[in-house]
């Protein structure tokens, strides 16, 4: 049954004119996910009531190909300028932007496309697998195996932090608490808010990205008076390579793995969303590599938050599907335009209208696809932008920073923290703070904090023991491997020293 | 007059984003629709006064997607054909709803300001002592009431025990166990009333992101019981899912097979009552509060407008609100998207709002009194 309905469903949107709700989709998705801070989600907004007097299957070709076109795109600002084009692509700044000032900035497109066609086919792929366990998978996820994923993306700032620890542990408590600003959850009471109404929510991430990288690398660019982006001067040189990006990820078939599945289960579980898998999965390649760079251009940093970011798309709909419940900022769009549609999600969804669960599977896959496709087309042409000359790139990106942090939420306060993010994230680039640190705390902050309470509280509540949760017992085997297996092979290799 | 600056900026980027014309001639050329409208109002009317093809700012205080953006989007169609004027949703955020309502009591009253409010939300704030207190009817123009939540308390359905009397009884070791998202959220008041009315040794996990993801919990075992608006869990009622065991509200929700004999907690044969006769205490003052909860709960989902608002436009405004509230397309089009509207007019809430405020006072303090418990330490944490 699952077979015939997903041919019925391929069959349904290779037919014309059904093919161009999705090509239209996708293209419109990689224009607005290239504008900084305003991206796919945005335009799903937009969707919804130009939809409102169509049938459902449009509908879904449509917001198939919505979901799944912004998640790549985004990455391109965050390696060319240091700006993510929508949060889940901030990861991808991390070593991307590195990448494109020593004049790779081709090679990390290429690689940042070919993770996202490949990631978000092993998300879909995974998504199909577990539709007929959809519910038992989804119950297999909790507080405590929140937390933990939480703590291995935290100590993660061990590892980006390597050459200033203290600075960088500084850096993550400074994270953490700018985490932790607005109401607490369990008593309501608001914490660093200085009486501000706009605290009260806690800090948006997007302008804190948009000031920190974007205002603070274009600030450097100035007062450095360097002439360009990239180190490199000539358009050859600069233009890194679309076959090893490719590569990149062919030969790294173990991390694109994991930072795949990782993606899949993090997009599944509600509430928590894109940036967070992005950056877990940056974490665990940082921990994999013995010899990366990690944080200042390692591709193996822009494959692991890239695979994990569009693999995410397949996982997040599967609580869409079984329970209604959006796993990610563009699902909860999906759901939105459904139920106007009379497409209610649940057990009858998948029972009675499969194919159309198909339709709209096949449109995400698509999607994804041909935005990877379109990419690595254009990799060589958007790594170019590099080479424009400081003083026309400088006052362009500023004015669009500043643009994209008013458009977020029509907010001056937005404005505001993204300027003083900016003179901070600038002055913390001069001094040698590392930036990183600080944005892997804030991003898993309130991951952490949340769970950490609730698994605390069913614990005190007798509600929860590890010996039943199987997932958590092998998160937490893989955590403790993780913390102490550099501390065994370093001592191996002092005795492997003294031997000799 | 920045600020002004920058909203309208927010929205103007936001309408007029690159892209948005070419998929609109894109999208628009194979509109599968035909453009018909099954939006288009089954009645034609004069456009309200001063409105006439004029652009409505429409605020929703939460999320795009949500339960609020969803019923605005329903509307939207109809009542922009009836009032006569372009209807633009407009999301205003923050502090649990209070930034949409205040931006809407602001605005200049003109009618080009409206918006939706979540009413009984607000008055549980002011009950709460919660600073910057908007009254969903004093302190604005009300158009009229689109919905009231539903509110059901729900076990897991594997559970044991499959009422709440199995449930006082199976868990007599220990408190019962209410899941919520935070304290002072809709699901704690309702963990609050549960405790309160029906004398429940009670105590509750706080933290979730939000209700679905409560709703996981409960079904992970997590903790004993929530309380939700039925309709959100309409799909999650049925083996391995939840099971609604209480209604919090005077009449069944809604005659529905799964609520058949699920008992309400409001009236002189609802659960208080019965609790306050079972420990021989007066069951009154518990019917009395009970009801008050009930009518606090009928404020639901307002259409509000500025204060000061004109007269002829008020009534205009109300009127044609009445009118596609009772108009057949529009009951058709919310019903197939699972959305139940509960029209009521402006005054008829405002009427039950007044008439219950005494016994909301008293309601409030017991708010306060868990609060205080809860930042205290001495209640759930």
């Amino acid at each position: 049954m699952i077979l015939a309905s997903a041919l019925e469903g391929l069959q349904i949107l290779l037919a014309w004119p059904n093919i161009l709700y999705p090509v239209a989709g996708t293209l419109l998705a990689m224009v607005f996910s290239f504008l900084p801070g305003i991206g796919g989600v945005t335009l799903m907004a937009l969707a919804v009531p130009w939809t409102f007097s169509w049938d459902p299957l449009p509908t879904v070709l449509l917001f198939g190909a919505l979901v799944g076109g912004g998640t790549f795109m985004g990455s391109v600002t965050s390696i060319l300028f240091n700006i993510p084009g929508t949060a889940p692509n901030a990861a991808t700044m991390l070593d991307g932007y590195p990448l494109a000032q020593q004049g790779e900035a081709r090679t990390a497109i290429a690689c940042s496309a070919t993770a996202s066609a490949l990631g978000s086919t092993v998300g879909i792929i995974l998504l199909v697998a577990f539709i007929p366990v959809i519910r038992r998978v989804l119950l297999l996820f909790g507080p405590l195996e929140f937390l933990l994923l939480a703590i291995w993306g935290l100590a993660t700032i061990a590892l980006v932090s390597r050459r200033a620890v203290l600075k960088g542990l500084i850096a993550a408590g400074l994270g953490l608490m700018v985490g932790f600003v607005g109401m607490d959850p369990r008593t309501a009471e608001l914490r660093y808010a200085l009486g501000s109404e706009y605290l009260v929510d806690g800090v948006s991430v997007i302008p804190v990205f948009l000031g920190l990288f974007g205002l603070a690398e274009m600030m450097e660019l100035y007062v450095s008076r360097r002439e360009r982006i990239s180190s490199q001067s000539d358009v050859d040189a600069a233009a890194g390579s679309t076959r090893a990006g490719v590569l990149a990820v062919l030969k790294n078939p173990g991390l694109f793995a994991r930072s795949s599945v990782l993606g899949t289960m993090i997009g599944m579980v509600p509430g928590i969303g894109g940036t967070v898998a992005s950056f877990v999965a940056y974490g665990q390649a940082a921990h994999g590599a013995k010899d990366g760079k990690f944080g200042e251009g390692d591709i193996r940093g822009v494959l692991a938050p890239e695979a994990a970011n569009d693999a995410k798309d397949g996982g997040s709909l599967l609580p869409v599907l079984a329970f209604g419940i959006p796993g990610s900022e563009g699902t909860v769009l999906l759901l939105a335009a459904l139920t106007l549609h009379g497409i209610v999600p649940g057990p009858e969804l998948l029972q009675d209208q499969l194919t159309l669960v198909f339709v709209l599977i096949w449109s995400l896959f698509f999607s994804n696809w041909l935005t990877s496709v379109l990419g690595l087309a254009t990799a060589g042409h958007f790594s170019r932008l590099t080479l424009v000359p400081a003083q026309i790139i400088v006052p362009i990106i500023t004015l669009l920073v500043v643009l994209a942090a008013l458009a977020y939420r029509g907010s001056m306060g937005d404005l505001l923290l993204a300027v003083g993010f900016g003179v901070l994230g600038y002055a913390m680039k001069v001094h040698g703070w590392p930036r990183v640190s600080f944005v892997i705390a804030l991003v898993l902050a309130a991951l952490f904090e949340t769970n950490l309470h609730l698994t605390l509280r069913l614990h005190e509540l007798d509600r929860l023991s590890l010996l039943d949760r199987p997932i958590s017992l092998a998160l937490f085997a893989l955590l403790a491997a993780t913390m102490v297996w550099p501390v065994i092979n370093r001592a191996l290799q002092r005795r492997r020293g003294v031997s000799s | 007059m920045i600020d002004g600056f920058v909203a309208k900026l927010g929205r103007t980027v936001r309408l007029a984003r690159p892209g948005l014309a070419l998929a609109v001639g894109v999208v628009a050329a194979c509109d599968p629709g035909g453009g018909d409208a099954a939006a288009a109002s089954s009645t034609a009317n004069a456009a309200c006064p001063g409105l006439d093809g004029r652009t409505v700012r429409w605020i929703v205080p939460y999320t795009p997607g949500g339960g609020y953006d969803v019923q605005s989007r329903l509307l939207e169609p109809f009542y922009e054909e009836a009032i006569g004027a372009e209807i633009v949703i407009e999301h205003r955020l923050g502090a649990a709803g209070r930034v949409g309502a205040r931006t809407i009591r602001d605005a200049d009253p003109d009618g080009r300001t409206l918006g939706i409010v979540n009413g009984s939300a607000l008055l549980t704030q002011a009950l709460l002592g919660h600073d910057s207190n908007i009254h969903p009817t004093r302190d604005f123009t009300a158009i009229g009431r689109l919905s009231v939540p539903s509110p059901v308390l729900f076990t897991a359905w594997d559970s044991p025990n499959r009422t709440l009397e199995e449930l006082r009884v199976g868990t007599a070791d220990g408190p019962l166990v209410f899941g919520i998202v935070g304290v002072g959220s809709t699901a704690w008041i309702w963990y609050v009333i549960a405790s309160d009315l029906l004398d429940l040794d009670a105590t509750y996990v706080a933290g979730y992101p939000g209700t679905r993801e409560s709703s996981l919990g409960l079904m992970r075992g997590e903790f004993d019981l929530a309380g939700y608006t039925f309709d959100s869990m309409l799909d999650r009622i049925e083996p391995g899912g939840l099971r609604p065991i209480a209604q919090i509200s005077r009449y069944s929700a809604q005659p529905l097979p799964a609520l058949r004999d699920v008992p309400v907690v409001v009236g002189e044969n609802g659960l208080a009552a019965k609790r306050a006769k079972e420990l021989g205490e007066d069951p009154e003052p518990m019917v009395a509060r009970a009801a008050a909860l009930a009518r606090m709960f009928q404020a639901g989902r307002m259409v509000v407008a500025p204060p000061g608002l004109d007269p002829l436009l008020t009534s205009c405004l109300r009127d044609r609100f009445a009118q596609v509230m009772h108009d057949s397309a529009f009951i058709a089009r919310a019903a197939g998207a699972r959305r139940k509207m509960a029209f009521a007019e402006a005054s008829v809430v405002a009427a039950e709002l007044e008439a219950a405020g005494p016994e909301l006072q008293a309601l409030g303090a017991v708010f306060r009194e868990y609060l205080t418990e809860a930042r205290t330490g001495s209640a759930g944490r």
